[in-house]
């Protein structure tokens, strides 16, 4: 679609955006919990597909993200909020750019829906017969990837990443993680990501103290 | 006329009867009619013959349950299950053992047994699955929307303690673990849950480690329900006083060691998302083991601030209380800057020039220690790097081959930092070692590493070979 705008200092929103609601935040920025969430969501994605990388700069041309999201490097300055990573950057996350991450997992989910649901199945088997996530082959390679990701990015500095240096617990996270991206897979996926992203979170409309 | 939709999962298949309003609709072919009453609304689980159905009150109630279940699930924030004394909902659903989901059915008939299904993570998936492509379908009880909003703020708060003793849900585990780190000092509130409701898991998370100030919580309850008594850290009159009989450290050597250790602690304690609006200037205590014992504020903005600064976690109290006794001890002057930046300087400033940090000069072992290095870089270095120019590095290693210091050497290098292994290397922390606790600084041998775009490594001794 040919845009007409004129030129401005901020350009508008992009418009896909607008499935994702607007809630009051503090501050109007992502807080800390949801910047971690977000970015490790992505970080699971990227551990169930070795070809996340190339296909998320795809979307944003897709989505019309580019606004938001210009290059590869801006990609990964916009994740590095995340305070955990190793080299987090002291920059705020707006709730638009926020928005495009979530828009992106829920696009990169939608192309995986297959592998999530497979994975999803052969957890619940694992749980359900009480089988070591470790020898469902499928299962094991995901979280073995997701562990060297989530060790090779995170400041292993951090209180809460040396919490994660115990494989049970980080296998914990990877499946947790896991399951979110097949609710990401859905219909409705974006829209409850981001729900579950803000709960919490908002103020209270209706009193004010 | 009567008008049926049908919502088909693999493990769920939603079916909705109800009427059409035809009038004033262009086209009203059956297949097009919008569904605007709804009559009856039917859920099968395939792996259930007899399906769950009701009317529009038990399709609200699944709908609204479903909803509020799965974000609550998502971000592991739970709200009060419902306000007591009010009437149970027609439809329930709660996380059980095993990573299931039971959903509960009320109606007149089942009265006052629910009917109880037990579903797998894959199966609610396909319920909410079912509900979202119902909302999404223009002729389907047109009108009506899903309305997802999170919970406010505080409803959230009130109920961590809660959400604690649940099942840790999705990435919740950590914003729970954050949580639980700030509730963990107030008494816990009585809070009752249906008996069935995860007995296995509640005690697997009870005892775990609260990763965020790294104490760990005590297994026994006994030991919370007695308020510990609180630990005051001392005031800086009493810390002036105590300091008055000890030993200023004044050796440009100790003093370095200490800036170095202090810096360390403040850079990994610190909040990166902490809002510092100006300079805030500490003068901060330190004792010869690197303890920081007290600090005062030196500005008036360092005085409104102190939360923003890792400095009031940072504080040495004793675990018996009261206050730190030390034979020696020095003060820093610490500036946190606004762009994230902590000055560390002595503050009555070095007697005379430190020495340099210790080196290794043993030109076999540098030689030794290179080809090390080159190893475990290439080990860990993946390629496909994405900067395009050279990224060059001093790095420090110790004798063993740990990398203690990394300084980029431009400003590119600092800024892909990140993106390289020297990051997951870099243990800036064996840089220094405590003898009879006193901090001191670890010989090291130097190099100048540098990345090229092209995913070649380039390695040689600081001072050459």
């Amino acid at each position: 679609m040919q845009s007409t705008r004129p030129p401005t200092d901020t350009p508008p929103a992009p418009l896909i955006l607008d499935r994702l609601p607007d809630f009051p935040v503090p501050k109007g920025v992502c807080p800390r919990r949801m910047r971690m969430q977000i970015d490790l969501i992505l970080l699971a994605i990227e551990a169930l597909d070795v070809t996340a990388a190339p296909v998320i700069l795809k979307f944003v041309d897709q989505l019309q993200l580019q606004t938001l999201i210009p290059n590869r490097v801006a990609l990964w300055q916009l994740r590095s909020t995340n305070p955990l990573r190793r080299f987090s950057q002291r920059r705020a996350l707006s709730l638009e750019e926020a928005k495009a991450l979530v828009m992106l997992a829920h696009h990169l989910c939608k192309r995986l829906t297959v592998a999530v649901r497979q994975l999803a199945i052969d957890y619940d088997r694992a749980r359900s017969q009480n089988i070591p996530l470790d020898k469902e082959p499928r299962l094991a390679y995901y979280l073995k990837r997701f562990r060297t990701h989530f060790r090779s990015r995170m400041n292993p500095r951090r209180s809460l990443t040396a919490y994660y240096s115990n494989d049970e617990k980080l296998n914990e996270l990877a499946s947790r993680l896991l399951l979110q991206l097949l609710f990401c897979t859905g219909t409705n996926g974006a829209q409850r990501l981001w729900v579950a992203l803000l709960d919490g979170e908002i103020l209270d409309t209706e009193i004010r103290d | 006329m009567t008008v049926v939709r049908q919502y088909k999962l693999p493990n769920c298949t939603l079916s909705l009867e109800g009427l059409s309003d035809a009038t004033g609709t262009v086209d009203s072919s059956p297949a097009r009619a919008p569904l605007t009453v709804l009559v009856n609304a039917e859920c099968r689980f395939a792996n259930r013959p007899e399906p769950l159905s009701g009317g529009l009150e038990f399709f609200d109630s699944l709908v609204s349950a479903v909803n509020t279940y799965v974000r609550q699930w998502m971000s592991g924030i739970e709200q009060p299950i419902r306000p007591a004394g009010g009437q149970p909902q027609a439809v329930e659903l709660m996380a059980i053992e095993n990573g299931l989901h039971r959903l509960l059915v009320r109606s007149p008939e089942t009265a006052p047994d629910p009917v109880r299904v037990d579903l797998t993570t894959v199966q609610l998936f396909d319920l909410v699955e079912a509900i979202d492509q119902c909302f999404a379908d223009a002729t389907t009880l047109p009108g009506r929307s899903l309305a997802l909003s999170p919970l406010p703020r505080r409803h959230a708060r009130a109920e961590v303690p809660l959400a604690r003793r649940a099942a840790p849900a999705a990435v919740g585990v950590s914003g729970l673990a954050a949580a639980a780190a700030l509730f963990f000092m107030l008494p816990v509130p009585e809070t009752r849950r249906p008996a069935e409701v995860n007995p296995g898991v509640s005690e697997g998370i009870e005892p775990q480690v609260d990763p965020e100030n790294g104490a760990a919580a005590p297994p026994d309850l006994e030991v919370e329900t007695e308020p510990e008594p609180e630990v005051e850290p001392p005031s800086s009159e009493e810390l002036a006083a105590a300091l008055e009989d000890s030993q200023e450290i004044t050796d440009p050597d100790r003093l370095a060691a200490l800036g170095q250790q202090l810096s360390e602690d403040l850079y990994n304690e610190r909040d990166e998302a902490a809002a510092i609006p100006s300079p805030l200037s500490y003068r901060v205590t330190v004792g010869a083991d690197g303890a920081i014992l007290g600090y005062r504020p030196d500005n008036e903005a360092a005085r409104n601030n102190a939360e923003a600064t890792p400095l009031p976690d940072l504080r040495f109290v004793p675990a018996e209380g009261g206050r730190a006794t030390t034979e020696a001890f020095a003060d820093f002057k610490v500036v946190f800057e606004p762009n994230g930046a902590i000055e560390i300087a002595p503050w009555h400033g070095y007697s005379e020039a430190p020495s340099p940090p210790p080196e290794i000069t043993d030109s076999e072992t540098i030689a030794r220690l290179e080809a090390d290095l080159r190893e475990t870089i290439t080990a860990e270095w993946t390629g496909d790097p994405i900067f395009d120019r050279d990224l060059e590095y001093r790095l420090g290693v110790t004798e063993d081959g740990t990398i203690a210091e990394v300084e980029p050497l431009s400003d590119t290098a600092s800024v892909y930092y990140g993106e390289l292994p020297l990051e997951d290397l870099h243990r800036s922390e064996a840089a220094l070692s405590r003898e009879d606790d006193i901090v001191v600084r670890v010989p090291l041998a130097q190099y100048r590493v540098v990345f090229t775009p092209q995913g070649y490594l380039e390695t040689s001794p600081w001072r050459g070979r």
